[in-house]
């Protein structure tokens, strides 16, 4: 009967010879058994797909969340818990409130690609100064496995998800983390079904009350008089497989001035091959202890670290981790549209510590891991470690927030890429 | 008698195999063992007694390994956000689409991430003759139990040393036919490493070694073989237009003549009667039996067409091993174990660039069993031909064709079949028509031989490589284990 996960025994999994904690889960589609999924899709419609040998028999199987998408949705977990004020959790926020940005916009460290390595914080300014010039950014120029220390204070996410700090002074030979968390989602026993795709116009808009055209602010007008005019000729609404503006000649049949360029009319029925039904889905998340007992943690400078310590900081780690996990586990699980999944097994923790023997298996609820990871900052706080209370907000740099500004007001204006099917 | 054991905890293993990009490295290679090991020992600032264990690992002859199969994951490509620049612009300034749990667009690469998923998670390196002493032994368990992943760092491990491993399925083999090969250590691994890392460099590629299954058990006695040992030694097309089986007469004459040359300037020798089949550097050919060239083609699956996807050498099991060795060897690998790419000119038809093949994932037809019938769970009683089988003497009376062939096939050591059908009409899918085959010119007056596709069926299973009739020796006769519906 698994017990509850607590701060003592993660913490002398941390400081033992254990090499893993590790759950599995397994999950039906929210709509039953039997009911269709829809797995990521790869460059020319692929899914990823293989054969596992399950009881002597090769069984297809197909991934339907990555490593890089899972860990993605941890971090957004941990932000959403932060968010409530559920955790303590340093986070860097790069603000562009100020920046007349037609939506408003904040990127935490939590949400960027490379955290805090990431080329937006790098572009962004504390203060006056660089990030990565003040006096706060520069302490990451020299972290490493021996001296985590300020990675610890200022973004511990990226000492449990991974981080490469490729275009900091050291370039591409910068810190390098391997991660520690690793989860994957696998659809057991998949066979490949068909997807339909229609709309039926409630305006009944048909083919034949067009040509549509592009007026001079960009929006839509059937009237040529009022159409932009390049060279005496009207502009269709559409634009060509390049992008580019396409000019009205009459007679000649043009699709660019078909109201389905403007989202309207009917879309025929069509069938294609896509999603899948599974028998169930099996989410395996892994926590590596020897990825976070390579860590050390010097304190105020000093070249060695001491073991308490790098044990405090080791836990808070693992417990910042399985918090991580949990929470995501909490939250559902969503993947897109028309994928969710529902848990029909109970979220159990195993510790794989001798090889072959029994593993000890624990329960861990998101309120549980929260408690036991704020318990695990407080020790380690204790214990001399700095740790981000406060949030600590950048402004983008004028380039970057013009960039984003440019990119915002163009995406308005361009007609939508889905015909506004419903599949 | 040592061992470590690795277990995948995700079940499955992420690591580019050296040789190809696309292609998931499994199982994982001595060398890939040793590099993960020597880096938990310096990221982790270790001991000198986990260097000198290290220093003493890389001596080691090659281990041998206890691996299941495995499959790979279909390969996709990953478009994995840059960090060079932050603009959500692309280069025709457009914006890219957010994606991930970035808010706004940003630029990203394509990548890809080679997965092999194993039938089993857990995969053992065996030095069964070696021994650590006692420090050494410690402080590699030490140094095991460091180690997180074996590859890509998503690729997550359980290391340990293991007193009491399995059996091993893949065992280190320097016969020229051996089909799998893996990067393994040498003495001066440790300091290499150290030596590029110093330079800021990545690790080179370590040496490579042959590896064979282990045979479960020998041979029993009553599946009878041929005179040609069941180790093909498999070249694959590397490069090179794609040719029909029509074309197996220039294909093996072009590698025949491709061998014989890298002997005389290699070996600085003639080749020996075995290869070149004749007594003697200008003698007749020869009545014993000497190396075999043959075509392999994709035939026999539903949608198969027949393209030939390389050659083999069949070689005579008489000929000893260190014979093998010392012609064959140099002519597919060189010293460090790197596989040589070998051109074979084919007049009009080109010029292919063949390698030996040493992939675990592979082609039906590039595999020895498909041609042995050895391992496949078929009963390979029945056999029929690919190309078709040249017929010594041609046929004027009624059964005259079955005689022949029935005298072929004791020439090799074939037990006498039960029932031989001639049929100029192909057997395999993707086969073509007999016609269809360039007939053999043989003899100085330029003779034509008769041939002719045929089913054979024997009293109980034989193993192949079957090669019968006249053109034997450059790939006419070969025959494939048959079943009714052409596969």
């Amino acid at each position: 009967m698994p017990e509850p996960l607590t701060f003592e025994a993660v913490r002398a999994a941390v400081t033992g010879t254990a090499a893993a904690f590790r759950c599995v889960v397994e999950y039906e589609p929210a709509g039953g058994k039997g009911d269709k999924v829809f797995p990521p899709t790869y460059e020319r419609g692929d899914y990823a797909d293989e054969n596992r040998q399950i009881d002597g028999k090769a069984v297809p199987c197909v991934l339907l969340d990555s490593v890089q998408s899972q860990a993605n949705r941890m971090e957004l977990a941990l932000l959403d818990a932060w968010e409530r004020k559920k955790i303590p959790l340093p986070v860097i926020t790069v603000d562009f409130s100020g920046s007349n940005l037609p939506k408003p916009l904040r990127i935490t460290s939590l949400e960027a690609p490379h955290r805090i390595a990431d080329a937006i914080l790098r572009d962004s300014l504390l203060g006056k100064t660089t990030f990565r010039k003040s006096e706060v950014g520069k302490k990451l120029d020299h972290v490493s496995n021996r001296e985590a220390t300020a990675l610890f204070n200022l973004c511990p996410t990226a000492l449990v998800f991974g981080m490469w700090d490729s275009t900091g002074p050291k370039g591409g030979l910068g810190a390098k983390f391997a991660r520690a968390l690793v989860s994957e989602i696998v659809g057991v026993n998949f066979e490949i079904g068909r997807k339909t795709s229609s709309r039926i116009d409630p305006a009944e808009i048909r083919k034949g009350a067009g040509p549509v055209f592009r007026d001079a602010d960009g929006g839509m007008t059937v009237f040529e008089e009022e159409a932009k005019k390049i060279k005496g000729k009207a502009v269709l609404y559409g634009r060509d497989s390049k992008g580019k503006e396409v000019l009205y000649e009459k007679g000649k049949e043009q699709d660019q001035g078909s109201p389905s360029a403007a989202n309207h009319g009917n879309v025929p029925p069509s069938i294609a091959k896509g999603s899948v039904t599974i028998d169930k889905a099996v989410q395996t998340t892994v926590l590596s202890l020897p990825a976070l007992r390579r860590l050390r943690f010097p304190l105020n400078g000093q070249g060695r670290s001491m073991t308490e310590v790098d044990d405090a900081a080791r836990t808070a780690l693992a417990a910042l981790a399985l918090c991580a996990a949990a929470l995501n586990q909490a939250q559902g699980c969503d993947l897109r549209s028309r994928c969710q999944l529902h848990p029909t097994t109970p979220f159990v923790w195993q510790l794989l510590d001798e090889p072959g023997a029994t593993p000890l298996e624990f329960t861990l609820r998101a309120d549980d891991a929260v408690v036991l990871f704020k318990t695990a900052v407080e020790r380690a706080k204790q214990a001399g470690l700095p740790w981000l209370d406060e949030e600590l907000v950048l402004i983008p740099s004028p380039q970057l927030a013009e960039l984003v500004r440019l990119s915002q007001a163009l995406a308005a204006a361009q007609p939508g890429d889905s015909e506004g099917v419903t599949t | 008698m040592f061992a470590i054991g690795i277990r995948y905890l995700c079940g499955w293993a992420m690591a580019t195999h050296p040789a190809d990009r696309e292609r998931a490295e499994w199982p994982p290679h001595p060398d890939r063992v040793f590099m993960a090991l020597a880096a938990a020992h310096f990221e982790t600032g270790g001991e000198f007694v986990e260097y000198e264990a290290l220093k003493h690992l890389s001596a080691l002859p090659p281990p041998a390994l206890d691996a299941s199969e495995h499959q790979p994951r279909r390969p996709v490509t990953t478009f994995v956000p840059v960090n060079d620049d932050a603009s959500p612009l692309d280069k025709n300034k457009r914006p890219m689409m957010a994606a991930g749990s970035l808010p706004i667009g940003r630029n990203r690469q394509p990548r890809s991430f080679p997965v092999a998923v194993p039938d089993r998670d857990t995969v053992y390196l065996i030095w069964a003759d070696a021994e650590l002493p006692e420090p050494s032994r410690r402080a590699l368990a030490a140094l095991c139990r460091k180690v997180s992943a074996v590859g890509h760092s998503a690729s997550l491990v359980q290391m340990w040393v293991e007193e009491h491993p399995p059996a091993p399925t893949l065992r280190p083999s320097d016969h020229p036919s051996a089909p799998r090969r893996l990067r393994v250590t040498d003495p001066h691994r440790l300091e290499a490493l150290q030596g590029r890392f110093a330079c800021e460099l990545r690790p080179d590629i370590a040496g490579w070694q042959g590896y064979q299954a282990t045979r479960t058990s020998e041979p029993s006695f009553s599946t009878t073989g041929t005179l040609f040992a069941r180790d093909l030694i498999v070249l694959r097309r590397v490069e090179g237009r794609l040719l029909g089986l029509e074309s197996t007469l220039a294909l093996t004459a072009s590698l025949r003549n491709t061998l014989m040359s890298w002997l005389r300037k290699a070996l600085g020798e003639v080749a020996p009667d075995w290869i070149s089949g004749h007594d003697g550097p200008d003698g007749p050919p020869s009545q014993r039996p000497h190396l075999a060239f043959l075509p392999l083609a994709h035939v026999g699956h539903a949608h198969a067409d027949g393209r030939l996807l390389g050659a083999a050498m069949a070689v005579p099991s008489a000929i000893p091993d260190a014979e093998q060795r010392r012609c064959l060897s140099s002519f597919l690998v060189n010293e460090k174990g790197d596989l040589i790419t070998q051109q074979l000119t084919l007049g009009s038809l080109g010029v292919w660039d063949v390698q030996l093949d040493d992939r675990e994932a592979r082609p039906w037809a590039l595999r020895p069993e498909t041609w042995t019938g050895v391992g496949t769970g078929l009963r390979a009683d029945r056999w029929a031909s690919v190309t078709p089988v040249v017929l010594d003497r041609y046929p004027k009376a009624e059964g005259d064709a079955e005689q022949s062939i029935r005298q072929a096939c004791r020439r090799i050591g074939l037990p006498d079949p039960e029932e031989i059908i001639t049929t100029p009409a192909p057997l395999f899918v993707g086969v073509p028509h007999a016609r269809r085959f360039p007939p053999l010119e043989t003899g100085s007056k330029g003779g034509r031989r008769i041939h002719t596709h045929a089913v054979i069926r024997f009293a109980g299973p034989v193993e192949g490589p079957i090669l019968i009739g006249a053109g034997r020796y450059r790939g006419y006769g070969l025959l494939r284990p048959w079943r009714e519906d052409g596969r």
